[in-house]
């Protein structure tokens, strides 16, 4: 299963392929948000996890700009973030299709895991 | 200005009156005078009637002379009356004259005559008593009036402007607040005090409702004559002439430069509150964001390292992770409750609430509950076959149990006991957290849900809470519409209880 990671944090981003290699995961890194973006508009990827506070362009530009182009159903997103996030902009997230897990940082990994294979 | 000259009118009228009267003593007694020869000439006559020696001849001669004399003294008085006295009565007391009977008309004779006009002087006395009366009414009103005029000067700012808005007077007041004398504003228009703070629109408004004849009431800022500013409470009368148009406006101010002050002073704190709030919400978004980061691959390598997927650990490194991990967990409760106290302080926490059955509740609760139990071996009961059925929100019910119950966990010593309780009342159900731990000391009772506050500040360290749990629960519990109260005993234990609505 191929993965990509996009989240601006690079201790983040090299624990989670660490471990996800390790769990026999294919990894991609990106560190940057219109980087990650353009990989997945090439929809190369089974599961994406997208940070959404990045600097200059943010997990939340990436959904718009994937919905514009109208993509963004192609792709199997998990949410990775440590914004607070109300309940009510979770919903609204978890309704565009594409979207498929809402996770809080700091994450178990397991819990990770699990929304991978589901 | 108005009652003064009314005075001097009736001052005048009297002066008049008094006049009047010197000449008509002068023409009673000329009355007089003539009417004693007219009644000497009729007793003469009627002598002479009654000796029957007079002649005919004569007698009928008397009687022509008297009836001229008589004739003369009517026309007489007529004249009099006509010209001289009823004329300028009815020139100088105008309405009044309803009161003075009419002179003779009709030719009645001398006594009727006489009859008349003395009524003709008791009228005018009449008319002098009652002038008397109007004139002490008068200066009363007149003094109410300057009473009046004085109370409203000594409190009131006051201006009298024309209908274009030219000032006509202002009072001392006026004169203290503007800095203008009198002779300097008189003349001017009143717009030589506008302050630019008011709008065009809140003027020509202003303008519009006087202008059509309206009392206009309204809070004005004026500026004074050295470029000072200072708040008036307005009152603006127009006074009506013709056609009900306005002619003149009566200005009726008072100070309210202080209070204006303070209430700026108050809507500028407000919005500075208002300023805070929403740093103080960005701040708990930064808070988030920035505490969570760091703890993500803090934890992520805790979860890598204990699966052992790049190499064994000895006993030793399993508890340094483990010890890792639940200083991570600790940091991530802190900063949950910081933010549940910031969305609770800012009434910004949101309630779902939603039927949930207690008794499957609590059954999930243990479960939830029962890693935390194992370090210290406590004994943790709830109770069964609960059947209640409440609307509330279950993950807001999770946090509170959780935090009573790490709460617990802190307190109770080794082996310690943990009993969850529900009572179902009418209307509420009521949940207890009991404990056996070391109970809340007494002279710290009332402090325990403050932010920050522990039962023993030594406590803080031992037991790693946080110090928001207790303020938490309480704001989470009002919140869903309960109330959170505790029994405790230094010692013995201590037991929480909150009520829920059903």
């Amino acid at each position: 299963m191929k993965l990509l990671i996009v989240d601006d944090n690079k201790d983040i981003t090299t624990m989670l392929s660490k471990y996800l290699l390790m769990k026999g995961f294919d990894c991609t890194v990106s560190n940057d948000g219109k980087d990650g973006m353009n990989l997945i508009k090439n929809g190369l990827f089974d599961r994406v996890i997208l940070d959404m506070a990045m600097p200059d362009f943010g997990g939340m530009d990436i959904i718009n700009e994937l919905e514009k182009s109208n993509k963004l159903k192609d792709n199997k997103i998990i949410i990775f973030t440590a914004s607070s996030i109300s309940d009510e902009e979770g919903l609204d997230l978890l309704k565009k299709d594409g979207i498929i897990k809402l996770l809080r940082k700091p994450v178990q990994l397991n819990e990770l895991l699990e929304s991978i294979t589901n | 200005m108005y009652m003064t000259t009314d005075k001097n009118n009736f001052k005048n009228d009297a002066e008049l009156l008094k006049m009047n009267r010197g000449e008509l003593k002068k023409i009673q007694k000329s009355l007089k005078d003539e009417i004693d020869s007219l009644f000497n000439s009729l007793i003469d006559f009627s002598e002479k009637s009654k000796k029957k020696s007079t002649l005919p001849k004569e007698i009928e001669q008397d009687k022509i002379r008297l009836m001229e004399i008589s004739g003369k003294l009517e026309d007489k008085i007529n004249d009099f009356f006509l010209t001289t006295y009823k004329q300028e009565i009815i020139d100088e007391l105008g309405q009044n004259t309803s009161k003075i009977k009419p002179p003779i008309t009709e030719k009645n004779g001398i006594v009727s005559l006489s009859e008349q006009f003395f009524n003709l002087r008791s009228t005018l006395k009449q008319n002098q008593l009652f002038d008397k009366v109007q004139q002490e009414e008068l200066e009363k009103r007149l003094q109410e009036s300057n009473d009046l005029k004085k109370a409203l000067d000594e409190s009131s700012i006051i201006v009298i402007v024309d209908k274009k808005g030219i000032v006509i007077y202002v009072n001392r007041l006026f004169e203290e607040i503007s800095e203008y004398q009198l002779d300097e504003l008189v003349g001017e228009y009143l717009s030589l005090l506008k302050s630019d703070y008011h709008t065009e629109e809140f003027l020509t408004y202003l303008w519009r409702v006087i202008s059509n004849g309206f009392v206009w009431k309204g809070d004005i800022k004026n500026k004074t004559k050295s470029g000072n500013f200072y708040w008036v409470k307005t009152t603006i009368v127009p006074l009506l002439g013709k056609n009900d148009q306005p002619e003149q406006y009566f200005v009726i101010s008072t100070d309210i430069t202080k209070q204006k002050e303070l209430e700026i002073k108050l809507s500028n704190a407000l919005e500075e509150i208002k300023k805070t709030d929403e740093l103080k919400n960005e701040f708990a978004s930064m808070i988030t964001h920035e505490l969570k980061t760091p703890l993500t691959p803090i934890r992520g390598y805790c979860d890598i390292l204990k699966e052992e997927g790049f190499g064994p650990l000895n006993n030793d490194q399993r508890d340094f992770i483990n010890t890792i991990e639940q200083n991570a967990t600790r940091l991530e409760r802190l900063i949950g409750d910081v933010l549940d106290v910031q969305k609770l302080d800012m009434g910004k926490m949101t309630f779902n609430k939603k039927n949930l059955d207690v008794g499957e509740f609590l059954n999930d609760t243990e479960k939830d509950i029962l890693p935390l139990l194992k370090e210290k071996e406590i004994h943790f009961s709830i109770p069964d076959n609960v059947r209640i059925n409440i609307s509330t929100d279950k993950f807001r019910l999770q946090e509170i149990f959780e935090n009573l119950i790490r709460n617990s966990i802190d307190f109770v010593p080794h082996s310690g006991k943990i009993d969850i309780d529900v009572q179902n009342n009418e209307k509420m159900v009521i949940f207890s957290v009991r404990d056996n731990g070391t109970g809340i000391p007494e002279e710290k009772q009332s402090n325990i849900f403050k932010k920050f506050f522990q039962g023993d500040t030594s406590q803080t360290r031992k037991h790693g809470g946080t110090g928001l749990g207790l303020v938490v629960c309480k704001g989470l519990i009002e919140g869903l519409g309960g109330k959170i109260w505790f029994d405790s005993q230094k010692g013995v234990g201590t037991t929480f209880y909150f009520s829920l609505p059903k």
